[in-house]
């Protein structure tokens, strides 16, 4: 028995995943509606703060209301953590989005992962600007930017990244 | 279990989430929820039945040797012995197409076929593996386990003279492989990357998790604490979130926090209790003597024995994820120190203040030698398969 091919290409340790739905007939406004509350809902960004490995992803209606796009893209494969996410708030969110949808299981329902599986189409490109960076090292990176700025901020800083060490860190100071 | 979820819970560990189920023991393989003895003698011998009649007649006089685990004084006493069946096995046994069908993806294609969610490449590769495994004809296993020689070849000797409808229930699949472990290559590593013995220890602590005792850094950061890896009610009983976040006591890479994460994602996401191992793995071939940098070419290591209800979510999750990837830890070109299919580029960091250390230019430790996906029968689908006809 194979195992279902997993759609998404990759670029570094990043993955792009969309699928493609159908909006159940008169369901467009309740699609919008729903993706919107969800979107003013405070736990938006500690849920994302919760997953770690989201860059960023997106809900986008077309053809008149009646098909609903998800495309997204982050670290590692999306099979392997998506049953975790179950209990999640991200989870709840794709369940009310969803339910508008045709074939659409329920996502504590076993199959739900065919659903999607069935439903996601592979890019034929995906390009990054930083494919070897994970979302966590990103977090990483901006709060050591935060932190030289801070360090620039200081008049003292001139003198002390003069010290041979710290000569690849004077290189950034400039500009 | 495949029915029935299960956590292993020693006494004193404490546990981080979730409810707890009862269990079936008297339907459940002694082996799976007890542990093995500190000091132990212990073997696994794997067989192909070339006949259906002559495999359910072994199946027959193995089950009697294979102690309940409700029962403490079981026919086995002090020791125990699974038996289990790989796909290829329960197909021999003349198990019908419906139930095969019944068992998971990764069960069904077995070990070999895996390799390359596995990490399973280069020396550790199915090509390289020690036959029979990666065949398909490795169709039972037997693994035993006594505290000493002659109790184990006691029970041997009764398994010797002894290999649809639920029959996953209190069942359990198995993974598992032969690690060889290069002893001698992790000693030198060791000695090029210190300036004292201290050191030395200090640094196999940092990439283990553990002293040598099996003291955890978490409870002894500084230095061995024998006492402490004796006490089996409190070398377990320890958490990361608040006593250890960013790991300068136990790296987050190392090798007991990336198979065991505990409560360190208790604000994310992923959820660490679907991804526990239960593990039975037992030591083979001689110690590799004190300061020994040569590799005196004996075969040693472990017999890597994962039980639990599934091999996707937990037994290849944490091998893929966790052991041979860094992602979740926010370092993806890292690998398990120990475990890992490092390949002479290998990285891990230690954090510790004011700057963390980082090692550089890791070999591979572990390579696997060969291993196989089984499935472990409960009690009663274990008298099943020996009186199916």
């Amino acid at each position: 028995m194979e195992h279902p091919k997993r759609p998404g290409l990759k670029a570094g340790v990043m993955t792009e995943f969309t699928v493609y739905t159908n909006v159940k007939p008169g369901h467009g406004k309740a699609v919008r509606e729903t993706v919107e509350r969800a979107n003013n809902d405070p736990r938006r960004a500690e849920a994302i703060q919760e997953i770690g490995t989201l860059h960023e992803a997106r809900f986008v209606l077309f053809d008149d209301d009646t098909r609903l796009m998800f495309c997204s893209s982050f670290d590692g494969s999306w099979d392997k953590y998506i049953d975790d996410f179950a209990t999640t708030y991200i989870a709840n969110v794709f369940d009310a989005v969803f339910s508008h949808c045709e074939g659409f299981p329920g996502i504590k329902d076993p199959n739900v992962k065919d659903w999607f599986m069935a439903n996601a189409r592979e890019a034929i490109a995906f390009n990054c600007a930083y494919p070897d960076a994970s979302v966590k090292e990103i977090w990483k990176a901006l709060a050591v930017e935060k932190a030289f700025q801070e360090v620039l901020d200081n008049p003292a800083a001139e003198q002390a990244l003069k010290a041979p060490a710290l000569k690849p860190l004077l290189e950034q100071a400039a500009t | 279990m495949a029915a029935k979820s299960h956590r292993s819970s020693t006494k004193g560990e404490r546990v981080t989430q979730g409810a707890t189920t009862m269990l079936e023991v008297n339907d459940i393989q002694s082996g799976v929820l007890r542990p093995r003895p500190p000091s132990y003698a212990g073997t696994y011998m794997v067989f192909r039945i070339d006949d259906q009649a002559t495999g359910h007649e072994m199946l027959k006089r193995l089950t009697p040797a294979v102690a309940s685990a409700a029962d403490a004084t079981s026919p086995a006493g002090d020791a125990w012995v699974m038996v289990a069946l790989s796909y290829h096995g329960l197909k021999a046994l003349g198990v019908p197409p419906a139930s095969l069908e019944s068992f998971s993806p990764e069960f069904q294609q077995g070990m070999a076929a895996r390799a390359a969610e596995l990490g399973d490449v280069g020396e550790s590769g199915p090509d390289h593996w020690e036959r029979p495994f990666g065949t398909s004809d490795v169709h039972l296993a037997i693994t035993a386990i006594a505290p000493d020689r002659t109790r184990l070849e006691q029970v041997l000797e009764r398994a010797r003279q002894a290999a649809y409808r639920g029959m996953s229930r209190n069942g359990s699949y198995v993974a598992f492989r032969k690690l060889h472990q290069d002893v001698a290559a992790f000693s030198r590593y060791l000695a090029a990357h210190s300036t004292s013995t201290e050191e030395e220890e200090w640094l196999a602590a940092k990439m283990v998790g553990r002293w040598r005792s099996g003291a955890p850094l978490t409870l002894s950061p500084e230095h061995d604490n024998p006492e402490l890896g004796a006490d089996p009610k409190r070398h377990n009983d320890f958490l990361y979130y608040d006593d250890d976040p960013k790991g300068f006591k136990c790296p987050p890479g190392s090798h007991i926090r990336r198979l065991n994460p505990r409560d360190q994602f208790k604000h994310e996401a992923v959820q660490v209790n679907r991804h526990r191992l239960l593990r039975r793995g037992l030591a083979y071939g001689p110690l590799l003597p004190e300061g020994v940098r040569q590799d005196d070419g004996a075969e040693r290591g472990i017999f890597f024995i994962f039980i639990g209800a599934s091999l996707s979510r937990q037994f290849e999750f944490v091998q893929s994820e966790w052991v041979n990837q860094g992602i979740f830890i926010g370092a993806p070109g890292e690998k398990d120190p120990m475990s890992g299919s490092n390949d002479g580029t290998g990285v891990f960091t230690i954090p510790k203040q004011p700057i963390r250390q980082r090692l550089q230019g890791l070999p591979q430790f572990v390579t696997n030698r060969g291993g196989e996906y089984f499935f472990l029968p409960g009690m009663r689908a274990l008298q099943w398969l020996a009186d199916a006809r």
